[in-house]
């Protein structure tokens, strides 16, 4: 009975940490990694050639290597990391998700084809046998099978394990993970580095798998490729589903429930003579059933991804404070998650001050500057033009945007402005022509560098990541956070708790200021389109930006909202902002914007002051034809 | 204030399937007594584990372990049974891979109540499993041919049946003696076929035979045309085989499409019942019957011990899946003669425990100074309780095991007849077969 | 050449089977947006309702006939009562409707994979009441049977159906604007269910159709027939450019004879990773396939 125990937690522990590796690729990542036993089968090799050495007479593996204890495990995280990312680089290419799960998936399929055929290299299709234990002496029973020492060398693992994950998703970078996740375009625009963190979620994703490869390998003793067929990753993506996808308990509980209890659980069916392919069958057609319910009941898996939820304290009236330089009193950085409640002490109700923070919160507040100044234009767009196949979106469109303007492009459906709004942002590559930010080339910049660079957006559908909170779909507005790198967030907490703090604080403020504070914690869906404008309003202030750019703001939303964002976007001005407006509304133009660009059939017809374009001839031309 | 509050919930779920998980092994193991538990002979029916592969497309080797097992179970029995106690056959499937092999052969050591033998495992798991069972001392009739296992120095591993590089030396011995001298080589990319390849070249190589193609097919494929035409491109006289039956159906089809045969030479593998089945049509009865032969340690058919094992075989036929059954392939002779032999071992140490009766299993097979044959399970029990020393001379007649408990002795020629059963038509010479073990 | 002929037949009546295959799959891609996991087992399972009648006594082409209406009523239930609720559901949650509906695919796959083998057996080989077909022409390795021969043409004649009902009822061009974007083919009243209905009828008994051909070619069947073939089958519709029929007979045609050629030059065991290697590649680089244009909103990202 104990040995049997031993595999089953050795194996519970395994698939725990396979698990949190799937977990962080495709529940965290939003990676369709279908080719994930990839890894754990990179890891499970990498043991077994770095510890057999010479075992078998005629056969040397790895130039004899006999590594001890324990380099070959550390290895094999290692290469299950780099396999992550090879085998991954799928995930990069912008297709949809379907096929990127296909490709994953093919690519497994290949590789395990390649190992079964090629003899000599990792032994075909009868792979390693006779891997030796690590530290025998402590994880050999007497009678020479495993003894429960060997989990007890599992524990550290599990724990490094648990460490990655759990860190990796408390932290702003597990945001910033999540935002890519739910809305790549978002998260580019918010100055995050899309790649770069698919890239991480890749790796670590795989070290994890690669780890538990080389545990479960130096168990069993033996690994060969009917281990390791595509099958596997779908089992794992089933505990994933049935435990709770992006959720580190979940993933934990869908690994104890379906490759373990549900597997070993259905050995004790009794096997019915004559007909022994009924009881495994049977068990497998329960799988595919478990898997359909559960989509359809409950696609959110048995432990929810949970809601991190924030308290906001009671903040001053802010009023008159904005327009003022660092003269005035600090500002409450009244805000903490919850977490940061219990460490630092801060409660509601009080407008507990600390001043160090605040200060910092502060530092967004900046002068108000008349319309035109000296200096280079916050956006300069020269001769661009961008093809679609044999269509011309846009030809040769140049325009100005004055430091600290008002700035509307207007035109009817079709003009190219969507076009523009890409070319501007960073999302649409012109194939010739050039963009500039208060005089600095970004023609060659992507979007999350023309983010950090100063720029911030709204979109106009599907602005909201739908993952987050209202209050962390303002936060991830900061395109220069500090505290958000991967390796930060391995490092703890304090290693990114400071900055965080700071865009707590600043956050809070934005979210005040557009009146959204009692909605912080609910889902963005729950809001109403005009809150949801409001919602990116204050996430793009969120990080000081120098320029912001709004497209359609006004669509969909009701008149009684309208006035209110109109009203937000006049404060943007007074704050000293450059806005750009993209609107095809010409009374809200009207309204709020100092300049007004013209744009139809891809050319900028003209550009000017507000009331000069809007009595012009050819206005009436654009709109109405005449 | 709104606060965090999931992390709780996640835990207490974990912590109460984990103690789920840990009751439901619990459940499991309580009915079972371990092994070795220190009585020599416990209550009640003792179990005999059928370790193999009975799900997927590799479940007719573990079929084979139900074909030998039922037959003897009855006829010990129909005996008496085991010191008095009846035995059952208990399926155990490892489902053809070593990451599950090994939980299951945990699962069956010690949740089995009175296991006292395993038959099996088969394929290319045995290298995973047998660790296992030789850390319990369970004594174990293999049915894998690994050649890993050719110079074993466990003492509890058992195999009566040929390694995968004895039946490539046999393939090209025979070869030989034919007189080919060109020959193709077509194995399937499955772990048993795949093991029989380096005999085949070794044997080859000392035999002096050119190996004027070596193919390995991708199993599963709708079409080897390119395959066949490499054949054909190469002009073999003969060609060595073994692989899964869909894929020599195919193979051999595209093959005579292409107006052209070759005598076949293949393993064993070539004489199971799927195998046939699939090429019976494509060959036609003459071929089938004097072009395609198999090898199989010579296991001859008028003894006794035969006609014993037909009979057991026809009285349980019920239970055997009907595609496995055959009284003439080895296959299903060997878990049926090992088993009698494990039963009368255990008789004459008066113990189930392995440690004790692992030892007699040699005696019993090998026979001793003035040991009698006997060819029926009866017959060996009476005379133990005579306190006389016996041979077991049963299905596959008199097996004599080698110091590292693997078969030894010469190779017999089989084929098929029109019914699908088999029939010896020759033998391989055992001068070659030397020739090449010396060579090696 | 001889070589090169060889593998060029092989290729060819190979991609008969397949093409059907790919043409189905195709289909209930484009315009039901289901990436059927599934379509491997069901194949297998339309080999079996052939066998079951064959074996009754039917002749082999009304077996066929039979194993086709079969397996287009049992798409057509599928896709009303798993996939059709899913692919609503998942809308309305937003991204990763094909997320969802893949996994769930997989669960059908599953479910049907091992149904097949809990009634017929996992390993047990059965046959069609067939002889081993005649060879119709043999020229320097170039080989083809009479039933090679019936195969092509019934999978070129049905693909040209296919193609016609398409492009010239209005029917098919209505199965078209489906196709192209649901949401507006349906308010501009284009009775959307009913097509789907009819569309799943198709492509359900091209599946059918094409297992039984498919053990036709390799002359036995088990419960691996179809899900042997699956990736394959996927290989040739987004190789050829999915969503079009033609496109998927020219992706099975190109993925079956590239591989057969491979396996005759390089290596018979690299047949089938040149045929994933191609998938792989036209997924990463071309994902819209050998007839798509690039500017299909399909398969670009979301």
């Amino acid at each position: 009975m104990s040995i049997y125990l031993l595999t089953l937690v050795v194996y519970l522990m395994t698939d725990v940490i396979a698990c949190w590796g799937l977990n962080l690729q495709f529940g965290e990542a939003g990676l369709y990694s279908f080719g994930f036993i990839v890894c754990q089968a990179a890891g499970a090799y990498t043991v077994g050639l770095l510890t057999l050495g010479s075992a078998a007479p005629g056969q040397t593996y790895f130039f004899g290597a006999h590594l001890a204890f324990p380099v070959p495990i550390i290895c094999s995280a290692a290469v299950g990391g780099v396999f992550g990312v090879v085998f991954g680089v799928a995930a990069l290419r912008r297709i949809r998700l379907d096929y990127q799960a296909l490709a994953m998936l093919v690519i497994a399929v290949i590789a395990n084809y390649v190992v079964n055929g090629v003899t000599g290299f990792l032994d075909g299709p009868i792979g390693l046998v006779g891997i030796p234990l690590p530290v025998p002496g402590f994880t050999q029973a007497p009678s020479g099978a495993p003894g429960w020492g060997y989990a007890v060398v599992c524990v550290p693992a599990l724990i490094v394990s648990f460490w990655i994950v759990w860190s990796l998703s408390r932290s702003p970078a597990g945001r910033a993970m999540r935002t890519a996740r739910s809305n790549e375009a978002v998260a580019r625009a918010t100055g995050k580095s899309v790649a770069k963190l698919w890239l991480g979620a890749l790796f670590w994703g795989g070290v994890l798998g690669g780890l538990s490869g080389g545990l479960l390998v130096a168990f069993i003793g033996a690994w060969a490729p009917a281990s390791w067929e595509f099958t596997e990753t779908f089992v794992l993506l089933t505990a994933l589903i049935v435990g709770g996808v992006g959720n580190v308990w979940g993933a934990a509980l869908g690994a104890l429930l379906v490759p373990v209890a549900f597997a070993e659980g259905s050995r004790y069916l009794p096997a019915i003579p004559g007909s022994p392919d009924l009881g495994p069958s049977l068990e497998w057609i329960a799988v595919g059933l478990v898997t359909v319910l559960f989509l359809w009941f409950r696609p959110a898996g048995l432990i929810r991804e949970r809601r991190r939820k924030y308290a906001v304290a009671a903040i001053e009236e802010v009023g008159e404070a904005d327009q003022s330089d660092t003269g005035g009193p600090p500002m409450s950085a009244g805000v903490a998650s919850a977490d940061d409640v219990a460490s630092t002490g801060l409660t509601s109700g009080s407008a507990a001050t600390q001043p160090a923070r605040a200060t910092a919160a502060t530092r967004e507040v900046t002068t108000s500057s008349p319309v035109t100044r000296g200096g280079p234009p916050a956006i300069e767009v020269e001769d661009v033009v961008v093809r679609f196949g044999g269509v011309t979106a846009l030809d040769r469109v140049s325009l100005v945007v004055p430091e600290g303007s008002v700035t509307a492009i207007v035109g009817p459906n079709g003009a190219g402005k969507s076009t523009l709004v890409g070319v501007i942002a960073g999302s649409q590559r012109p194939a010739s022509g050039h963009v500039r930010m208060f005089g600095d080339d970004v023609t060659a910049m992507k979007s999350h560098a023309r983010a950090r660079h100063g720029l911030a957006r709204s979109f106009q559908i599907s602005g909201e990541v739908d993952g987050l909170t209202v209050f962390e779909n303002v936060m991830i507005g900061e395109a220069r956070h500090e505290g958000e790198g991967m390796l930060r967030a391995l490092a703890g907490r304090w290693a990114w708790r400071d900055p965080e703090l700071r865009v707590t604080g600043r956050a809070a403020i934005e979210v005040r200021r557009v009146g959204l504070e009692d909605r912080v914690n609910a889902v963005t869906s729950e809001l109403s389109g005009g809150q949801r404008r409001l919602m990116e309003i204050a996430r793009c202030l969120v990080g000081t930006p120098r320029v912001v750019l709004l497209d359609e703001p006004m669509a969909g939303v009701n008149p009684r909202m309208a006035d209110a964002i109109i009203e937000h976007i006049r404060r943007l001005k007074d704050r000293g902002l450059t806005v750009l407006l993209v609107e095809h509304e010409l009374e809200v133009v009207e309204d709020v914007a100092d300049r007004i660009v013209l744009l139809s059939d891809g050319r900028t017809v003209m550009q000017g002051d507000t009331g000069e374009v809007l009595n012009a001839e050819a206005l009436r031309e654009v709109y109405l034809g005449v | 204030m709104l606060r965090k509050a999931h992390v709780r919930t996640g835990l207490a779920a974990l912590i109460s399937s984990g103690l789920l998980a840990v009751a439901m092994a619990g459940c499991g193991s309580a009915n079972g007594t371990k092994q070795g538990s220190g009585a020599a002979v416990p209550s009640g029916t003792l179990t005999i584990g059928m370790l193999g592969t009975f799900s997927g497309p590799n479940s007719y080797y573990g079929q084979s372990l139900q074909a030998g097992c039922y037959p003897a179970a009855k006829e010990i029995n129909d005996a008496g049974g085991i010191l008095g106690h009846k035995i059952t056959c208990k399926l155990v499937d490892t489902r053809g891979d070593p990451a599950d092999a090994v939980p299951a052969t945990y699962q069956m050591l010690s949740s089995t109540s009175n296991l006292v033998a395993v038959l099996g495992p088969c394929g290319d798991v045995s290298s995973a499993v047998d660790p296992v069972l030789e850390h319990a001392k369970m004594p174990s009739i293999s049915c894998s041919g690994q050649d890993v296992f050719d110079h074993s120095s466990d003492p509890y591993f058992w195999r009566n049946l040929p390694s995968d590089g004895s039946m490539g030396w046999a393939m090209t011995a025979y070869a030989k003696q034919r007189g080919y001298t060109r020959i193709a080589m077509v194995f399937g990319n499955d772990a048993s076929a795949q093991g029989s390849v380096p005999g085949v070249l070794q044997g080859a190589r000392v035999l002096g035979l050119h190996v004027v193609a070596d193919l390995t097919l991708t199993a599963g494929s709708p079409s080897y045309s390119t395959e066949v035409a490499r054949v054909i491109q190469a002009r073999p006289q003969a060609i060595l085989t073994e692989t899964d039956p869909q894929t020599a159906g195919t193979f051999f089809r595209e093959m005579l499409q292409d107006g052209r045969f070759y005598p076949i030479i293949g393993t064993l593998n070539v004489m199971v019942t799927p195998y046939l089945k699939s090429v019976a049509p494509v060959f036609g009865t003459g071929r089938l019957t004097t072009e395609l032969v198999g090898m199989n340690p010579f296991t001859p058919t008028s003894q006794q011990g035969f006609k014993v094992w037909t009979e057991e075989a026809d009285a349980t036929k019920s239970q055997v899946p009907s595609a496995a059954f055959s009284t003439t392939l080895q296959y299903n002779e060997s878990p049926y003669d090992g088993l009698i032999v494990m039963a009368l071992a255990m008789d004459e140490a008066h113990s189930v425990k392995g440690s004790v009766y692992n030892n007699d299993i040699m005696r019993i097979f090998n026979g001793g100074p003035g040991a009698t044959d006997v060819s029926s399970y009866a017959q060996g029990l009476k005379l133990i309780k005579e306190g006389k020393a016996i041979r077991w001379d049963g299905s596959e007649g008199l097996q004599t095991l080698n110091q590292y408990h693997n078969t030894t002795g010469n190779f017999e020629v089989q084929a098929a007849t029109p019914s699908l059963s088999l029939k010896v038509v020759g033998s391989v010479s055992p001068t070659y077969l030397q020739e090449v073990a010396k060579g090696t | 050449m001889f070589i090169f002929l060889t593998a060029l037949s092989a290729g060819l009546v190979g991609a008969a089977a397949m093409a059907l295959a790919s043409v189905g799959f195709s289909m209930q891609f484009g315009i039901g947006n289901l990436f059927n996991l599934a379509f491997g087992a069901l194949m297998t399972l339309g080999g079996f309702f052939a066998y079951v009648v064959n074996a009754a006594g039917l002749g082999l082409w009304l077996s066929a006939a039979i194993a086709a209406v079969g397996l287009g009523v049992v798409s057509v239930l599928m896709g009303r009562a798993i996939y059709r609720p899913f692919t609503l559901r998942a809308r309305r949650f937003g991204k990763g409707v094909e997320a969802a509906v893949i996994m769930v695919s997989f669960g059908v796959a599953v479910m049907v994979q091992y149904s097949i083998q809990a009634i017929w057996g996992a390993s047990t080989v059965y046959g069609y009441r067939v002889g081993v077909s005649a060879v119709a022409l043999s020229a320097n390795g170039f080989v083809l049977t009479w039933q090679g021969v019936a195969s092509l043409i019934v999978t070129a004649a049905l693909c040209a159906l296919l193609g016609s009902f398409m492009r010239f009822t209005q029917f098919g061009r209505a199965m078209r604007a489906t196709a192209g974007n649901e949401a507006l083919a349906r308010s501009s009243g284009v009775p959307v269910d009913r097509i789907l209905d009819v569309s799943w009828l198709i492509s359900g008994a091209f599946c059918g159709l094409a297992g039984v051909l498919l053990v036709l070619d390799i002359g036995t069947l088990d419960s691996f027939t179809g899900s042997d073939q699956l990736l394959l089958v996927i290989a040739g519709a987004i190789v050829g450019g999915v969503g079009s029929p033609l496109g998927a007979v020219l992706g099975a045609g190109l993925v079956s004879v590239v591989s057969e050629i491979a396996a005759g030059y390089i290596s018979p065991d690299l047949k089938y990773v040149v045929a994933f290697a191609l998938l792989v590649l036209t997924l990463l680089f071309r994902p819209s396939g050998l007839v798509g244009s690039t500017a299909r909103a399909k398969v670009l990202a979301k």
